[in-house]
């Protein structure tokens, strides 16, 4: 009689479950190897300190403690951070859906233009700073250029502790394609006949961009205005490249100032426990989002509250 | 006979074995390199070399000073033929991160470049490999060293790295300019004993013209630079940036503020960050400017103008000559697989005849006292750009003094702190005693959290 083998004896399911798990192992590797493997790393060498090229030896809650109470440069890199967020944030998800309402027009060559605002957001990193720091140039720069033809003195931008941070931000809507792109796709998928039935109704363009447009398009501002946050805390290559955080340290971003702790100063277990503090504060304010969804996402098929 | 064709499930089934297993092979961590034992000193003179067949590495971030290294390297192998050097160059600004890499990866280089804030970080952390029994051992001339440029190079009381050059950082200017407005040159006024930083001002104000985009400047400004600018003129003015023992930071100090505010004063005469972007030959380089010697040689063929040299500008209260104290070397870090070899590669680029050779290529001053100041080498040396000039520089900087960077181990954020608040000053949204003050404070806060290694900051032949 023939033996039946390990392999043989297990079930289908539980087969296929296996190959599963194997066609998954790459990114499983790359998963625990460099992403959590490196978190846990952190956690620990953030109760340490720790220079790199020595061995990291423990100090508890110093790094945390210095840091609410003895390091002036985190809470200046934390107000830099939740300003640009405030303002960049709200007003870069506002114009990408204006441009994605205009998009969202029949026009002949409509198509062109569309990846005409989509092209900016592909391009980005060191050549799109060195792009903008010539825009901002206090003399030579096509944004003063321009000022000056209306009778404005434009400012010394980046070299002006008060509008440093404001170039950024005004900087920051060059990349609003890929949020805009959701969005057309969110404005594609509201069905006309909501717009016709408040049509009938006596809706004009106004009301039926509040009461039809936004609440079918809410899931959508949702996640843009959850990666928004996520990538602002983030915000590190335009920062560094333009200003490496001056004039002083009003451009002084939190992953930025993270940065100089890890690799100028090797200060590695002290940058740790700035990544994990970066972590939670990026984790209160996206669950601060959810929590707060239920009262401004409408999410066709759920429950009305 | 019974064939079992090859089902497309089991094809896949197959298929997924192979890469997983593919993926873990590839990502096996590789085997530990075996680490070279910590070297002691030879009891009976110099180990022998190997004879096996081996690569140096030496690290670097200077590209043009490979040109001086190359043919004295290629000496270096026709005498060990199976010891050849790898020159691997990485970018000033990433070389501390380079090397710290290579620490915590375990894949140290061989022979590794040091200057100030890399040697404080690589030797505060005590990664570098005393030298001192290789000197002894093999009778190394360290006697023809300047001893505070040594110091440069040491730490605790070891000797971690052979300085391979003694910068100055000399003050540069355009010969042409001067001639055409009939004005006495820096040099002139040097011997004349005249030249102060009320002449740099002068100079600076009449050499400046034009205005917005054809605006030309008349020298090159201080404030925010490397520290390699700044703190000689600190020591200079009878300041400094840390008392000789480490106390407090003296950037506070009346006398400090003088030179500030001389900097911050004529800012109008010097071009900002911007100006200096419009790649004009005037950015960067206009009428007056610090910098180092050998930079001379390797823009000579790019600038459009002639210039020379003369000291950075004394303070006009003390008329005291202040150079930096810029020492560069090479060590060895622990770790490293060779450091016998890398000993014989070190000792031999300090040879006479390979300073010299290095000095041809690349105009880099020799460190050694015996050969840094002979008449001859100079004016051997016709790539120089007025050698004679070049000579009496080199001599006034042993001969005046020098002001060497503090040797704390977080000095790179300290001079950060101080950028800080100096470029809020600069762009007049605090008051300079203001900016003074609380980088002062900054620093002060800074050096408790440091490890210092206590040695002379500004070393003068008395």
């Amino acid at each position: 009689m023939k033996k039946t083998s390990g392999w043989n004896r297990l079930s289908l399911t539980r087969k296929e479950a296996i190959f599963g798990y194997i066609f998954i192992l790459p990114w499983l590797i790359g998963f625990f190897a460099l992403r959590l493997g490196p978190m846990i790393a952190s956690f620990f060498l953030s109760f340490t300190e720790y220079a790199i090229i020595s061995s990291p030896h423990f100090i508890g809650l110093a790094n945390f403690v210095k840091m609410f109470t003895d390091d002036p440069s985190f809470l200046d890199s934390l107000r830099v951070t939740l300003t640009y967020a405030i303002f960049a944030i709200p007003i870069g998800m506002a114009i990408s859906l204006a441009i994605a309402m205009l998009l969202n027009q029949k026009v002949p060559g409509v198509t062109v233009w569309r990846t005409i605002y989509y092209l900016p957001s592909v391009v980005s990193g060191v050549a799109v700073s060195t792009l903008w720091v010539w825009l901002f140039h206090s003399q030579f720069g096509l944004i003063n250029l321009a000022l000056g033809v209306i009778g404005i003195q434009g400012p010394a931008w980046l070299r002006d502790p008060d509008w440093a941070l404001i170039a950024l931000i005004i900087m920051s809507f060059w990349s609003i394609g890929g949020g805009m792109v959701i969005n057309l796709a969110g404005l594609q998928g509201i069905p006309t006949e909501l717009y016709e039935a408040a049509s009938i109704d006596g809706a004009n363009a106004w009301q039926r961009f509040w009461r039809v447009t936004i609440p079918m398009l809410s899931p959508v501002l949702f996640f843009n205005l959850i990666m928004g946050v996520i990538d602002t805390f983030q915000y590190f290559t335009n920062a560094y490249v333009m200003t490496n955080g001056g004039p002083g340290r009003s451009t002084l971003f939190y992953n930025l100032y993270l940065f100089q702790n890890a690799f100028r100063y090797y200060k590695m277990g002290y940058a740790s426990a700035l990544a994990w503090v970066m972590f939670l504060i990026i984790l209160v304010l996206t669950l601060s989002i959810f929590k707060s969804s239920p009262y401004w996402v409408y999410y066709e098929g759920l429950r009305k509250r | 006979m019974n064939t079992k064709k090859l089902s497309r499930r089991n094809f896949l089934r197959g298929a997924a074995v192979v890469s997983g297993a593919a993926v873990l092979a590839a990502c096996a961590p590789k085997p530990a390199a075996t680490q070279a034992a910590p070297t002691t000193a030879p009891t009976m003179g110099p180990k022998p070399l190997t004879t096996e067949p081996i690569t140096l590495r030496m690290w670097h971030w200077d590209n043009y000073m490979a040109d001086g290294w190359k043919p004295v390297n290629a000496k270096f192998t026709e005498k060990y033929p199976n010891i050849k050097v790898s020159i691997e160059m990485t970018e000033y600004g990433e070389y501390s991160q380079k090397v710290a890499a290579a620490i915590a990866g375990g894949a140290v280089p061989d022979v590794t470049g040091t200057v100030a804030e890399h040697f404080t970080n690589m030797a505060g952390q005590g990664q570098l490999t005393d030298l001192t029994p290789y000197v002894d051992a093999t009778k190394f001339p360290i006697d023809d060293y300047n001893k505070g440029n040594l110091s440069q190079n040491s730490w605790g009381g070891l000797l971690l790295s052979i300085p391979y050059t003694a910068d100055g950082e000399w003050w540069f200017y355009q010969v042409d300019e001067f001639k055409k407005k009939g004005l006495k040159t820096p040099y002139q006024y040097w011997k004349e004993g005249n030249w102060t930083w009320d002449t740099a001002t002068m100079l600076a104000e009449q050499l400046t013209s034009g205005t917005g985009v054809d605006k030309v400047f008349g020298w090159g400004g201080l404030g925010t630079g490397n520290y390699f600018e700044m703190l000689p003129y600190l020591a200079s003015n009878g300041s400094g940036f840390f008392d000789e023992k480490y106390t407090k930071c003296l950037l506070s100090d009346p006398k400090s503020l003088e030179l500030y505010q001389w900097g911050y004063d004529n800012r109008k005469f010097a071009p900002g960050p911007e100006d200096q972007q419009s790649g004009t030959p005037q950015s960067g380089h206009v009428m007056q400017w610090l910098d180092w010697s050998p930079y001379g040689l390797v823009y000579a063929p790019q600038m459009p103008f002639t210039y020379s040299y003369a000291p950075p500008p004394a303070s006009p209260t003390t008329k005291k000559f202040v150079f930096c104290g810029d020492a560069p070397g090479f060590g060895i870090l622990k770790g490293a697989k060779h450091p016998d070899e890398s000993w014989a590669l070190i000792a031999w680029l300090n040879t006479l005849d390979a300073c010299e050779t290095i000095f041809d290529y690349t105009g880099q001053e020799p460190p050694r006292i015996s050969i840094a100041t002979d008449t001859g080498l100079w004016q051997r040396n016709t790539k120089f750009v007025d050698s004679a000039v070049g000579l009496e520089l080199t001599k006034a900087r042993f001969n005046d003094g020098f002001y060497n960077t503090p040797k704390t181990s977080n000095f790179v954020e300290m001079w950060q702190a101080h950028n800080e608040e100096i470029s809020l000053a600069w762009a007049d949204k605090q008051p300079l005693k203001d900016a003074l003050n609380k980088a002062n404070d900054r620093i002060d806060a800074l050096l408790k959290e440091a490890t210092i290694d206590q040695d002379r900051l500004y070393w003068t032949p008395s």
